[in-house]
């Protein structure tokens, strides 16, 4: 199951069941590792049992980068596995204004 | 004469009483000192204001002091700050703005202006260039800020003269009333319309078009061109949102300011974040002085949707879909600070009328957070039972209802009804109503907290417990602050220490080094010290409310016991007494500040 959990990319070699979709939006800070011209939400294919670590991982985000991580409107951690259909959100830490 | 960069040692003194100005030269060592901001109030204060005098009499003296890189064209060096005693802590008041009012004065040729005593009457100073005037002002008092300043633009016939006024909170000595700037831009805090408002002195008009000296150019231009280089990896988010686009993962994280800091998880964080106002009702973002990270959002709603055309890009505008207000373009959009004072803090989650309580703090002259935190307080007295319809008028001050925090504004800026003591502050309003409301209370030295929990965020308890302000979240003890507020330079600019330092040295010439920065800094924080212990203040007000004791949901409260702990440090840290917080003799003397100490405490 291993093999399962490592960083995957929309490469189309899953078989049914063995991929999972999830839909990410990054926030504040974060909106660096966006692309230019690229909106701040985006659909992300990863391998079964994958958790919110591999999807950082996936969009290019450091492991060092500190934020909140929030799935489906609750707070969550980079060791979240993630499930089929969760929306993902990353914020960067806040202060001032 | 020595060749001057960054500053020009002059400093305009106005004394409304005899209607008189003059300059003063103080040197080259005063600015290598004191460099501008915060310290060059605390000289002043110290200096020149009677030991224990009212805030509010013409023994108060106000400060307008922009640092020694305000003006100079790096982004961020549009900042500057206003100081004089607090009408709200009796303390040290400081607060500061950005905006293009700071680099005005500076290009104007000046590096501060000192205002002490009360006119007889409602005037307003006229700075162009050299030129100093003390005109009538009787036709400006009560008007909103957007009318004065449209009113001194056609009066002197220019529409870019810059203009910093008290609104009609600071006339009627509102105790956190502001000073605003550029009509979006303000130095909210502590309460400095208000004195102001208790000098007639509605405002202070500057023109001026020299360049400041620097003495790098190329330096300044290579760091302004590495700023807009790197907008994508430093700055995108308050580029496209400004602040309060994280709002949602701080309420996920619990430490969301809600129900008068009761709960840090607010439910409709969302309608009122950054997020929805970007995508609801902005209609422009726009820049302080020099800057290109442009954060300040521009936010416009109509009454009716046969009123709400198209932006210039083409963008529908938005309109109240209850019909309620307009919101007017020309006062900004709201910041972090307001969204939360305004609305999560209030359990208000109706968008329009988080937007239309911020324009009216602009256009009244009101601190939001200390407005939104006193509201919040009086509707817990309102839910326990504290305050009732007898006290309020019959306005029932229930959390969540938007439309009773818009008429609480008018009222507060004019005392009227419940306003009048609202108007106080929720600390000095606690002790006349008394009946336990004094748990409600979120200040520290009388001073309601910004939107920042501490027991969320560790990194705000020091600048809560030791601000010289009281609940500021950005006093820190660390350098960062102090240098930039020092110098001028916006504390959202991702410039590293030594690149600020880099700033500081290219626009003055000096050749600091880190430890002379640190020093400025500290001198600082040891000056304000000295005014607030000379005011009374001791230890015992260095603590946070009883409410942060208590334990949210997700967070743990401080026992006083780590608070004590925290203090004692922060006292060895800078070099003062660890029982009492008296900078040490020692300290004093390395920070070449000892002339200030006999005659102040």
């Amino acid at each position: 199951m291993d093999t399962n959990r490592t960083t995957a990319t929309n490469d189309g070699t899953w078989g049914p069941g063995q991929s999972l979709d999830v839909r990410v939006t990054l926030y504040a800070d974060l909106r660096k590792y966006i692309p230019p011209g690229q909106p701040g939400s985006r659909r992300c294919r990863l391998a079964v049992g994958a958790t919110v670590a591999d999807l950082v991982a996936n969009l290019g985000i450091p492991p060092g980068e500190l934020m909140t991580v929030g799935v489906n409107g609750e707070l969550a951690d980079t060791d979240t596995v993630l499930g089929d259909g969760d929306d993902v959100a990353l914020f960067s830490p806040m202060e001032g204004g | 004469m020595t060749e001057r960069y960054g500053y020009w040692n002059k400093v305009l003194h106005v004394d409304l009483t005899t209607r008189t100005t003059w300059v003063e030269e103080p040197g080259d060592r005063f600015f290598r000192l004191h460099a501008g901001g915060r310290n060059l109030i605390a000289h002043y204060l110290l200096k020149l204001v009677p030991p224990r005098a009212d805030a509010l009499s013409p023994e108060n003296v106000l400060v307008f002091a922009p640092g020694v890189a305000t003006g100079v064209p790096v982004p961020g060096a549009g900042r500057h700050s206003v100081g004089a005693k607090s009408p709200l802590t009796g303390g040290f008041g400081e607060a500061e703005a950005g905006g293009f009012w700071g680099a005005e004065l500076k290009r104007a040729g000046w590096d501060g202006i000192v205002v002490r005593g009360a006119a007889a009457s409602p005037v307003y100073v006229w700075i162009n260039e050299g030129d100093v005037e003390i005109r009538d002002a009787s036709h400006l008092w009560g008007k909103v800020t957007g009318d004065v300043e449209e009113a001194i633009h056609a009066e002197l016939g220019d529409a870019r003269i810059r203009v910093a006024q008290c609104g009609i909170a600071g006339e009627n000595l509102v105790r956190y009333a502001l000073v605003a700037n550029d009509l979006n831009e303000v130095a909210g805090r502590t309460g400095l319309g208000a004195v102001m408002g208790s000098k007639k002195l509605k405002a202070i008009a500057v023109r001026g078009t020299s360049n400041v000296p620097v003495a790098d150019r190329a330096k300044l231009i290579e760091i302004a061109k590495w700023v807009s280089s790197t907008m994508d990896q430093n700055h995108r988010g308050f580029h496209e949102y400004g602040t309060g686009a994280a709002m949602q993962g701080k309420s996920l994280e619990g430490g969301m300011p809600t129900l008068n800091y009761r709960l840090g998880k607010f439910d409709g964080t969302a309608k009122v974040d950054a997020i929805a106002v970007a995508e609801q009702v902005r209609v422009d973002m726009t820049a302080c002085y020099a800057c290109s990270v442009r954060c300040k959002k521009v936010v416009q709603v109509e009454m009716r949707k046969e009123d709400a055309g198209v932006t210039k890009k083409g963008k529908p505008i938005a309109y109240d879909p209850e019909g309620r207000w307009r919101v007017d373009p020309k006062y900004g959009g709201p910041e972090y600070e307001s969204l939360a004072s305004l609305g999560c803090n209030l359990g208000v989650d109706d968008l329009v009328a988080v937007l239309k309580s911020n324009e009216l703090c602009n256009a009244l002259g009101l601190d939001t957070i200390s407005t939104g935190a006193t509201i919040a307080w009086a509707m817990e007295c309102y839910e326990k039972g504290v305050l009732t319809d007898a006290d309020t008028g019959g306005i029932p001050l229930r959390f969540s209802d938007g439309n009773t925090v818009v008429r609480l504004l008018e009222m507060i800026a004019r005392r009227e009804g419940i306003g009048d003591l609202l108007a106080e502050g929720s600390q000095r309003a606690a002790r006349r109503l008394g009946g336990g409301s004094e748990e409600f209370l979120t200040t520290i030295k009388g001073m309601e907290m910004a939107m920042h929990d501490p027991r969320h965020m560790e990194q705000m308890r020091l600048s809560y417990l030791l601000a010289p302000t009281g609940g500021d979240h950005l006093r820190q003890s660390g350098e960062k602050n102090g240098l930039r507020n020092q110098a001028g330079i916006c504390i959202f600019l991702a410039y590293s220490d030594p690149q600020t330092m880099e700033i500081l040295n290219a626009a003055t010439g000096w050749g600091l080094t880190a430890a002379d920065v640190s020093d400025m800094a500290r001198r600082g924080l040891a000056l304000t010290r000295l005014f607030n212990l000379r005011e009374g203040f001791t230890r015992y007000d260095d603590r946070l409310p009883d409410r942060f004791s208590e334990d949210l949901p997700m967070h743990k409260g401080i026992t006083p016991e780590q608070q004590e702990a925290l203090v004692t440090q922060y006292y060895r840290d800078h070099g003062w007494d660890p029982e009492t917080g008296m900078p040490l003799p020692t300290t004093l003397a390395h920070l070449d500040i000892e002339e200030y100490v006999p005659t102040t405490v």
